[in-house]
């Protein structure tokens, strides 16, 4: 029983090690934050407190008792507490250190906020964290959770981006699809939809015939069941029970079906703020890799090239599209219309379903993006001759300053000249500054790969967001 | 992976409530209680023919899916079957009810859960493995742009 006792201890002292490194990080930010990931702080040290009450309550019942049941259960606990703090609560000391530091320039910051603000809760915190990973995530929700469950409208929320990207042109776009997840699961906007895939009959239908196929492959090919098992994160399933196969594979599918739903989701949503600018930034990322991969956790970049160009035209953007970038245009169109291989029963499902709700996803995106959503109908010939003539001469195009007709003072002419300054959306910034790089480099597809990285998209385009959001905050319109 | 946390203490504090009741103690604080409800409600949700729901963020640990499947498989070295042993959790919280045929039902209960603690740290360790093995390691977030 010492024996067990000892062992009990030397655990939990491992987990309370592991916990204070991380405390001690956290309660450093809220000292010197400057404002900066206070909420991302208070929630982290609220997990570090469960983590702890969870330590202190079992140290407790294991002093008073002798069960040497209790105790065994006592030491598989603790167990599990010290990989959790090890490995997936470590991770949260990099959040910590983006927030205290933050890499991303203001404009780029000004917007982020903006958007969440707007789309994901009111007292919205979102820390965007470089990575060494090589795509771009979100997080929101455990282990960020508020503890009593009633936040009240703050939501922390976490966006992975490649280190790489942390200055590229790409960052807006690419973050606006991210801050859909994050509005997605805060507002059950993909649940909403998983609903009415259920309830379809020939989704239904599909269902069951894949489940079928799914579970038969589970059980010959161990590959396919680690595969399974690593999604729905549940214990090694028993090839030879065929319930426990079927019931996986049926899991399996609707699992990845939401996974997709979510992204076709998340790019109608990007779509619906920034008009065409998103899939130009999707082709400088996404259109690179293998456009027909089957990905458990994503549509094929075929699919959503098809499901983004039917919005754009639903969105009366199609015209804007030939006339600006027709070579681009015609890229995405043949991509669209090209068939892809046939796909496995599970990718084929997922692709059913988001085709079949591809026009609930777009009206479910549209309601929630609202009056955020840019529309062609704000594209101003003439706003954008302006655009360029700044871009052109190298100044952040983030004001119109218009003349105003002269006033009379005591019957006098005021012959002093007034100007009007207005602040540029920032929406019309951005796409007027990607066109403007694009068509630099020749308006090919060769042009879409260079122009995140041109000083237009790189220096001039997040200096514009920052003095246009300025300009607004100082004329009372909020930044 | 936080839900592994939520998953870890909550079978422990049913654990120890559970232990409470077996050594005749049946002045329940209201952590026990709390613990035996969802004890209860995860056994019925257990029993349900409903799919969890996955891909989603669940907390909740009586909705846990990896918990429901544990509790199913390891429920073969139970004593009573689920809505014996529920009635009993509800006769527990209602008026601290206890014969011995009870507390073998009880003491089952401990067993199912101590049995549940050991595959979620298993199911952990496996999953970890697995990432590791097959590089397929992600951030805490199941979404991404590419």
């Amino acid at each position: 029983m010492e024996a067990l006792d000892d062992e009990f201890h030397f655990l939990a002292h491992s987990v309370e090690r592991a916990v204070d490194v991380q405390e001690k990080a956290a309660t450093e930010l809220l000292e010197v934050s400057l404002g900066r990931g206070v909420l991302l702080a208070q929630r982290l040290l609220n997990h570090y407190k469960r983590v702890r009450d969870l330590v202190d309550y079992t140290r407790e019942s294991y002093k008073e008792s002798t069960d040497a049941k209790l105790k065994q259960g006592a030491i598989t606990e603790m167990r599990t507490l010290v990989d959790y703090a090890r490995h997936d609560l470590q991770r949260c000391l990099g959040w910590l250190d983006a927030a205290s530091e933050p890499v991303l320039d203001p404009g780029t910051r000004y917007l982020i906020e903006f958007l969440a603000s707007q789309l994901v809760a009111p007292d919205s915190e979102a820390t965007v964290v470089p990575t060494l990973e090589g795509s771009y995530s979100t997080l929101v929700g455990a282990p960020l959770d508020d503890a009593d469950g009633d936040d009240a409208g703050q939501v922390p929320i976490v966006v992975f981006i490649p280190r790489r990207e942390q200055h590229s042109g790409l960052l807006h776009p690419l973050i606006v699809h991210e801050l859909g997840h994050a509005a997605s699961r805060r507002h059950g906007l993909v649940t909403q939809l998983v609903e009415r895939a259920k309830e379809d009959q020939e989704i239904q239908d599909a269902h069951a015939a894949a489940a079928q196929s799914v579970a038969a492959h589970m059980e010959i090919d161990t590959g396919v069941r680690e595969h399974i098992r690593e999604v729905l994160e549940i214990e090694p399933i028993d090839e030879t029970d065929s319930e426990a196969l079927t019931e996986a594979a049926s899991n399996y599918l609707w699992a990845i079906a939401r996974f997709c739903l979510e992204e076709a989701f998340c790019d109608a949503f990007a779509i619906q703020i920034l008009g065409p600018t998103y899939l130009y930034a999707f082709a400088a990322i996404v259109g690179t890799s293998d456009l027909d991969l089957n990905d458990p956790q994503h549509p094929a970049a075929r699919l959503r090239i098809e499901l983004m160009l039917r919005q754009l035209d639903d969105l009366a953007w199609t015209d804007v599209l030939k006339q600006e970038t027709p070579k681009v245009y015609e890229w995405f169109r043949f991509q669209a219309d090209t068939k892809g291989p046939s796909m496995e029963p599970a990718p084929s499902f997922s692709a059913k379903v988001v085709r079949s709700l591809s026009v609930e996803v777009q009206t479910v995106a549209s309601e929630h993006v609202n009056n955020l959503a840019f529309t062609p109908d704000t594209i101003d010939v003439d706003l954008r001759t302006k655009i360029n003539r700044l871009l052109e001469v190298g100044i952040p195009p983030a004001q119109l300053q218009e003349p105003v007709s002269s006033d009379f003072t005591d019957g006098q002419v005021d012959t002093e000249q007034s100007v009007k300054v207005t602040a540029i959306d920032r929406p019309q910034v951005i796409f007027a500054s990607w066109l403007f790089a694009i068509q630099q480099g020749g308006g090919t597809l060769e042009a879409i790969a260079k122009a995140p990285g041109l000083p237009e998209l790189s220096l001039l385009l997040p200096k514009a967001l920052e003095l246009s959001a300025l300009l607004r905050a100082w004329d009372g319109g909020g930044a | 992976m936080a839900q592994a946390i939520e998953d870890a203490g909550f079978v422990q504090e049913v654990v120890i409530a559970t232990t409470r009741l077996l050594h005749g103690d049946t002045s329940l604080t209201d952590r026990d209680r709390t613990a035996l409800t969802r004890c209860r409600d995860l056994l019925l949700n257990a029993e349900s023919q409903d799919q969890p729901t996955f891909g989603e963020p669940q907390l909740e640990p009586s909705k846990s899916p990896s918990l429901m499947r544990a509790a199913r498989t390891a429920r073969l070295n139970m004593s009573a079957s689920f809505e014996e042993t529920v009635s009993i959790i509800n006769a527990v919280l209602d008026n601290g009810d206890l014969d011995p045929a009870a507390l073998k039902v009880i003491d089952s209960l401990r067993d199912l859960f101590l049995a549940i603690g050991e595959t979620n740290l298993k199911s952990i360790s496996a999953t970890r493995s697995a990432r590791r093995d097959l590089g397929l390691w992600k951030p805490l977030t199941t979404s991404s742009t590419s």
